[in-house]
């Protein structure tokens, strides 16, 4: 399945200049805790997604809000002369396709 | 006092729900606040000095957030006004508070706090090796400092305490840290720092606290020693577990913790319970206070001038072979130059292929599959505007009529929306300072002056 299958939502936006963050929201415990168990978003997986966080991937799981959290350092500062989306609220569509491996329930 | 209620509306110029609002003012709040900037719109507020939205477009907003105050005789306070929250800033946004006052017949005791900061203290804490780069950052130079445009403190909640010490009843702040906007009433009156900051935290973004933002709904915080209560003050809103506690979640780094100049917001243990439909209550909220404050210091300086070209492509052949056109337009555009005398120092040109990568750059996983159209980018920043002025009228023509000599006069390149092709797009800056300085008492008082006056009708 894929995470856009499960998540209620995902989105991307900058934390500060520098870094980028992503946050996974589910609608109910059970997809949350699903893909906590699952894996799915781990360091390598989110390297391959984005080299440039090589050695600088942060995940969270943030149980009030049913939220799986990664922080990455941005590849440049927001707003340079060479910016391509200086708020990063669109760099999370790689996201969209990572496969859950999912159990028989 | 025992219990105090801040009452929240969403950034300066964003709306909110009149109603709500109304409503919101009958739960009688001690202090209404809301958020006036952000660094998330880039650099080019605080380069500038330009408010992130002119003063027409806030006018009628800040008049019902002004009247609701006087009406109510409880203070209002605002920061990171105009956007970047530098001097010019605060100035502006004072000289609209008094027009706003003085039509309205409202008096107010006005504090404005600015935060701007100058080369030479920044000269001061790079000598003494007190300011450290922040994320990613490069160690601060003296170097940087030359280029420099406009730098600001983020203030945390001190040099509010101060301005409520001498009794404002209206607070204009330059550069805040969010939830200082909203922690600095109830930790005036005495309230502890842990359940003050993190109810600040939670509504420091106004409705996004609630389901639905889209109905503006102000939120209301009821701040206890022990607790704090946050629900929405519009009819038929809700603030839940998830939206509540999902505040301090988003487009922070660490949702556990959160870094102000007085110490760290610690939520790692912290409880949210839905205590009725429209409530969420919070428990065992923390809070690490620093031994030194560390104030955050946001820079901008200037790159250059920039005009930009928007055009549609819907040639197969050239979209399927853009890499080739798009370094044949780079090279002849610099053999244009150089016959005005402008070598390739002076300005930078780049191209961003919308329908391929021009959102992810080399990052873009699909960036084989370009669509049956594309849009490109044109990117223009030349050194001076002198340079821009004889640059630009040849940044279209270049690329259009690449190619076109042969065979039948006429035809281009480029399908363009508008007329003119080219778009002058002013001034571009980039974050020069994203760094943390550790300051003493001394210098928060220098670097965050509190101003008083009196303000309004009776006062002239």
């Amino acid at each position: 399945m894929k995470l856009s299958e499960i998540a209620f939502f995902i989105k991307s936006n900058n934390a500060g200049a520098t870094f980028l963050t992503f946050d996974v929201g589910f609608k109910d415990e059970r997809s949350f805790e699903l893909v906590l168990a699952s894996g799915a978003i781990d360091e390598p997986t989110i390297e391959r997604l984005y080299p440039f966080a090589r050695g600088n991937v942060k995940i969270y799981s943030y149980r009030p809000a049913l939220v799986i959290k990664v922080t990455v350092p941005r590849p440049s500062t927001s707003g340079g002369p060479a910016e391509r989306d200086f708020d990063g609220v669109q760099q999370f569509a790689p996201l969209l396709d990572i496969e859950v491996p999912c159990r028989d329930s | 006092m025992t219990e105090v209620r801040v009452l929240a509306t969403c950034a300066l110029g964003l709306g909110f729900s009149y109603k709500g609002f109304q409503a919101g003012l009958e739960r009688s709040p001690h202090v209404i606040a809301c958020d006036a900037g952000s660094s998330d719109y880039g650099p080019y507020s605080l380069g500038s000095g330009k408010l992130q939205k002119p003063a027409a477009a806030i006018e009628a907003e800040y008049t019902t957030l002004l009247k609701g105050a006087y009406g109510l005789g409880v203070p209002f306070v605002t920061g990171s006004v105009g956007g970047a929250g530098d001097n010019a800033h605060v100035d502006q946004m004072a000289e609209l508070t008094r027009r706003v006052a003085d039509r309205n017949k409202l008096r107010f005791r006005l504090a404005e706090i600015r935060a701007s900061i100058s080369p030479a203290f920044l000269e001061r804490k790079i000598r003494r090796d007190e300011i450290v780069p922040l994320g990613g950052s490069e160690p601060l130079t003296e170097k940087t400092l030359r280029s420099l445009s406009a730098a600001v403190g983020q203030m945390g909640s001190e040099p509010f305490l101060r301005a409520l010490d001498a009794r404002a009843t209206l607070i204009l702040a330059g550069r805040a840290t969010d939830p200082a906007i909203f922690a600095c009433v109830p930790l005036h009156h005495g309230l502890p720092d842990a359940t003050c900051w993190h109810a600040a935290k939670c509504v420091d973004k106004g409705y996004l606290a609630t389901t639905r933002p889209r109905d503006g709904s102000p939120v209301l915080a009821t701040i206890t020693k022990d607790d704090f209560r946050v629900e929405p003050t519009r009819e038929g809103s809700f603030c839940t577990v998830s939206t509540v506690s999902g505040m301090v979640v988003y487009e922070n780094h660490d949702p556990f913790r959160i870094a102000q100049p007085e110490g760290v917001i610690d939520m790692t243990e912290a409880v949210y319970t839905q205590e009725n439909e429209t409530t969420v209550r919070v428990t065992k909220s923390r809070f690490a206070p620093n031994a030194v404050p560390t104030v955050k210091i946001e820079g901008a300086s200037i790159v250059g001038y920039r005009a930009a070209v928007m055009a549609g492509i819907r040639d197969p052949r050239l979209i399927a072979d853009i890499d080739a056109f798009l370094a044949l337009y780079r090279e002849t555009f610099g053999r244009v130059a150089r016959s005005l005398g402008i070598s390739e120092e002076q300005y930078q040109l780049r191209f961003r292929v919308y329908g391929r990568d021009a959102v992810m750059g080399p990052y873009e996983p699909q960036r084989g599959q370009a669509g049956h159209e594309v849009g490109l980018l044109v990117d223009l920043i030349a050194q001076t505007p002198d340079l821009l002025e004889r640059l630009s009228p040849r940044l279209a023509a270049t690329g259009s009529r690449l190619g076109m000599d042969e065979g039948a006069v006429g035809g281009g390149n480029f399908a363009f929306p508008f007329s003119p092709a080219v778009f002058q797009l002013g001034a571009v800056y980039e974050w020069s300072i994203w760094h943390i300085a550790r300051l003493s008492d001394t210098e928060m008082a220098e670097i965050f002056p509190v101003t008083i006056s009196e303000i309004g009708h009776e006062a002239l």
